[in-house]
């Protein structure tokens, strides 16, 4: 009886350790091919894996937080207007959702930060001073939650140069802050492999055209 | 013991071999394949995603009975039950579109929304803000709109042969009673509110919700914007003053305030009037706006308001052939709190309070004319979401009303009356399907002062004519208190009725959208005198009637963001009313037959300046002439506009700066409202007349305003 319980015991921990290991090892090919996406369907792949994966994980806001963020991304790389706020009110759904798991993740509130300026590529006229103020708002919040982190600064640096001159943006205002975004990515260390670490490429991208 | 072990080993060996296939393709219901699709088994992580050509495989360890889900944007989640056992090929899967988030059937008849939200809407509030000739004003904007009437010595909106009162304004469904500043003769006012307090507004043309009472035509419905997106600044300085705000934000709370001073005096000297001022208009004002967010679906709003405005003119009285100085005084308060929350998931609670003063004091050569208005209301609405398809909307309101004038003129003379008035309404939107939706209801009226209850029926429907296309109708039953002009002499008056009947085709796709309203209204109970002003027993009855009959086209395409945006609105009515000191059936004087608008707006990108111009034109209004037998038969000459704003942005001492200029009347127009004939003929016999125009041919603003 006793060796009953203890194999059922070490199965039980086994069963427990392969369901995240299996969350982990999902986690990480998601991630590989999230990394290697270019294409629209590319994106559109990794964020169903993602989404699926959220599905059976409820403690975890990662998977929301990544399937959030290709679909984001969908709507930068191949914007079909009238499917963006389609996309984006699932995207939101899913930070929604991720929020209820980690009310305070400063990550969660970058990634609110990068989903506005979405919005506002439907409707630049009627939509840009509300959301430009949502996201200035979700940055402050994250740069107040964590100062150090890269990508609250690396967001602020791109919509200021994409913003014209005459709403205070343009070229010159938006150097320094991709600089400041460089020296915190160099100092980057992303708690766990799954960790959101993106950011750091475009970054030296965008600054080496400066 | 071993038996156990036995069985749980073969359980992971079974779990090892049994790998399937599950492979298929997903359409849509053109079988055309869609792509991007998620299809997974529920409670698992195999699944995968639609290729290009709709095709899909995966492997599974599950076996047995399970589900597989297949969703995609834009389309209704899909579950299928599946016994898995072995490889499954060709599995076809016909996703439906989900309407809700496409083009569900709206209930519009006679609705214009301003909405970031809503799809099914034609104007965005923005338009409203930027729409040239209109000044900045709610009502402005509207007035490009088909339905309305110009009217250029009013400034108020006249709706479908209505007359201005018949237009009631509400701001988070709380009734505003003196939305509009106090008027001089034959001088237009605009609206208290700035159109950027409002994120929604619903212009109603006819066959409103039984939610709204005691307006006989139309109805403006404007909805304050929730939070306050970020602390900011703002100073403005204009060629007729200075406008300031202030806007705080906090986690879950915003406040804003805003002040102005506004002196017409440098633009009465730059632009000839043919106003004699003996003191050119100041307006002053201030707002205040608070909201806090009470949980998750809960929302306080707070919003109040503080106007004085005063001027001083020569009035020409044409009739008595006499010049009279003429002064008028305004102070107004408006605070209005509304609640709104979901109680559950079912029920939803709104509701609010709100208090009006407004106090007009008038100065006729001496002869003071004091009117004082106070009102205040308490209002609460339910509802309940039955099912998505079943949506049930009641509640009750009070508003109390007192009105009291003081008028010392060839002695003391004190008019005034009080009201309090009772209403509830019942209202149940039915969604039959995704193509066909009904709505229907009730509300009832009580006044202290009429004491007289009130029924009134109201129905709608909509049904989808094609993929982009809908047919919408709206009937009911609608009635409002006379004037207080009129109640302040009589008590034995009942209220005024209207019934309407509104049919609309609306067209909607990409950029472009068209509208065609046909409309029948009548007009019963409408107040009929036999003396002006008079308090004499008899004197007022109910025995006026009318009717307004035409359609209404619109027309927008709005391309994208620095391309050409456009509309273009025409209305045509026939009505004629037999009310007041009439003798027979005619058209009034506020009714013109043809009303076209034409609005145009283009933001310029290399120039970062954002232009519109605006084409009215109406056909010649009837006006009384006293030579002429047939009594309103005359028409005035066409009436013409071409108006134009101009928005430049720039970055200006470290701050967002907006120059902003607009020109009314570019070319000119020499417009002729109506004629005021002499109450004397001449040694001919003829009556003198003298023609009513704009205060000034051509009106130009120049703003600045900074931000930070």
């Amino acid at each position: 009886m006793k060796t009953l319980t203890t194999l059922l015991f070490t199965l039980f921990i086994l069963t427990t350790n392969a369901q995240s290991e299996k969350y982990e090892q999902a986690m990480s090919k998601a991630l590989e091919s999230l990394n290697q996406a270019t294409t629209n369907d590319d994106f559109i792949t990794a964020a169903n894996t993602f989404e699926r994966i959220s599905m059976n994980e409820k403690n975890e806001w990662l998977p929301l937080y990544y399937s959030a963020y290709a679909n984001i991304v969908v709507c930068y790389v191949n914007p079909d207007k009238e499917q963006t706020d389609a996309i984006l009110d699932k995207a939101q759904n899913f930070i929604d959702q991720a929020f209820k798991v980690a009310p305070k993740e400063l990550e969660l509130f970058v990634l609110q930060a990068f989903l506005y300026p979405a919005r506002i590529t439907v409707d630049p006229m009627g939509r840009g001073v509300e959301y430009m103020g949502k996201m200035n708002q979700a940055l402050d919040e994250a740069i107040r939650l964590n100062p150090e982190n890269p990508r609250s600064y690396y967001l602020r640096a791109i919509t200021t140069l994409n913003m014209p001159e005459a709403f205070g943006g343009g070229a010159a205002l938006a150097k320094p802050i991709f600089e400041t975004a460089k020296e915190k990515f160099d100092k980057f260390r992303p708690e766990t492999t799954l960790s959101p670490n993106w950011g750091k490429e475009q970054n030296e991208q965008e600054l080496s055209k400066l | 013991m071993r038996k156990i072990l036995f069985v749980l080993l073969q359980f992971l060996v079974f779990q090892l071999a049994a790998q399937v296939k599950i492979a298929g393709t997903v359409l849509d219901k053109n079988n055309e394949p869609i792509t991007g699709a998620n299809i997974f088994i529920q409670n698992s992580y195999d699944g995968t995603t639609s290729d290009s050509l709709g095709n899909f495989t995966f492997t599974t360890d599950l076996n047995g009975e399970q589900t597989l889900i297949i969703s995609f944007v834009g389309y209704k989640t899909k579950g299928l039950e599946l016994n898995i056992s072995e490889a499954i090929h060709d599995l076809k899967i016909i996703l439906e579109e989900d309407v809700s988030e496409l083009n569900e059937v709206v209930i519009n008849a006679g609705t214009f929304e301003a909405s970031d939200k809503k799809k099914s809407v034609l104007l965005k509030p923005m338009d409203i803000a930027l729409t040239a000739g209109a000044n900045g004003d709610v009502y402005g904007a509207f007035g490009t709109l088909p339905g309305t009437q110009k009217v250029g010595e009013e400034g108020r909106l006249f709706v479908r042969g209505g007359e201005a009162y018949e237009t009631k304004t509400f701001m988070d469904g709380m009734l505003v009673n003196s939305p509009y500043y106090s008027k001089m003769p034959d001088l237009p006012t605009q609206g208290r509110f700035s159109p950027l307090l409002f994120n929604g507004s619903v212009f109603s043309t006819g066959g409103y919700s039984a939610e709204y009472g005691q307006a006989l035509s139309s109805v403006v419905a404007l909805n304050t914007t929730a939070l306050e997106p970020e602390t900011k600044s703002n100073v403005s300085v204009l060629t007729v003053g200075l406008q300031g705000s202030h806007t705080h934000r906090w986690e879950n709370t915003s406040l804003a305030v805003t002040g102005e001073l506004l002196h017409t005096g440098l633009a009465n000297r730059l632009f000839p009037q043919n106003v004699d001022w003996i003191k050119d208009p100041v307006i002053a004002g201030s707002t205040l706006l608070f909201r806090h967010k009470t949980s998750e679906t809960g929302m306080i709003k707070a919003f109040g308001s503080f106007s004085y405005n005063s001027s001083d003119l020569l009035y020409d009285n044409f009739q008595e052939s006499k010049f009279q100085d003429l002064a008028l005084t305004n102070h107004n308060v408006y605070l209005n709190v509304t609640y709104n929350e979901m109680l559950n998931e079912k029920w939803m609670i709104n509701s609010g309070g709100s208090l009006n003063t407004n106090n007009d004091k008038m100065v006729l050569e001496n002869s003071p004319i004091n009117t004082l208005k106070k009102s205040s209301q308490l209002k609460t609405v339910f509802t309940n979401f039955t099912t998505d398809k079943i949506t049930t909307t009641f509640g009750a309101d009070w508003i109390g009303y007192d009105y009291l004038q003081e008028i010392q003129m060839e002695g003391d003379f004190d008019l005034g009356f009080s009201n309090q008035q009772f209403s509830s309404f019942v209202e149940s939107e039915i969604k039959i399907n995704h193509i066909l939706a009904i709505r229907a209801g009730l509300r009832a009226e009580y006044s202290s002062l009429i004491q007289k209850s009130n029924w009134m029926p109201r129905l709608s429907a909509a049904i989808k004519t094609g993929k982009n296309s809908q047919l919408s109708t709206a009937f009911g039953k609608f009635s409002q208190n006379p004037e207080d002009d009129y109640l302040k002499f009589s008590d034995e008056l009942k209220p005024e009725t209207a019934t309407h009947s509104i049919l609309t085709w609306q067209y909607k796709k990409g950029t472009k959208s068209f509208r065609l309203e046909v409309y029948n209204k009548k007009y019963s109970d409408l107040v009929k005198y036999k003396t002006e002003y008079s308090a004499g027993p008899g004197n007022y009855n109910n025995m006026g009637s009318g009717y307004s009959r035409g359609f209404d086209i619109f027309w927008r395409n709005q391309k994208e963001f620095g391309k050409s945006d456009y509309w273009i609105s025409y209305s045509f009515i026939d009505s004629k009313r037999n009310y007041h000191d009439f003798n027979e059936e005619a058209t009034p004087y506020f009714v013109s037959a043809h009303n076209l608008s034409v609005v145009y707006k283009r933001f310029i990108m290399p120039i970062r300046s954002f232009v519109s111009g605006t084409y009215s034109f109406a056909s010649g209004r009837p006006y009384y002439n006293p030579n002429n037998p047939d009594f309103l038969s005359d028409r005035t000459k066409p009436y013409n506009d071409v108006s134009i704003g101009l928005t430049h942005i720039l970055y200006l001492f470290n701050t967002q700066t907006v120059m902003h200029l607009i020109v009314n009347n570019i070319f000119g127009f020499d417009n002729v409202f109506g004629y005021t004939y002499s109450n004397t003929p001449d040694e001919t016999g003829i009556y003198p007349r003298q023609a009513i125009t704009p205060a000034s041919k051509r009106m130009a603003v120049f703003l600045i305003s900074f931000q930070f």
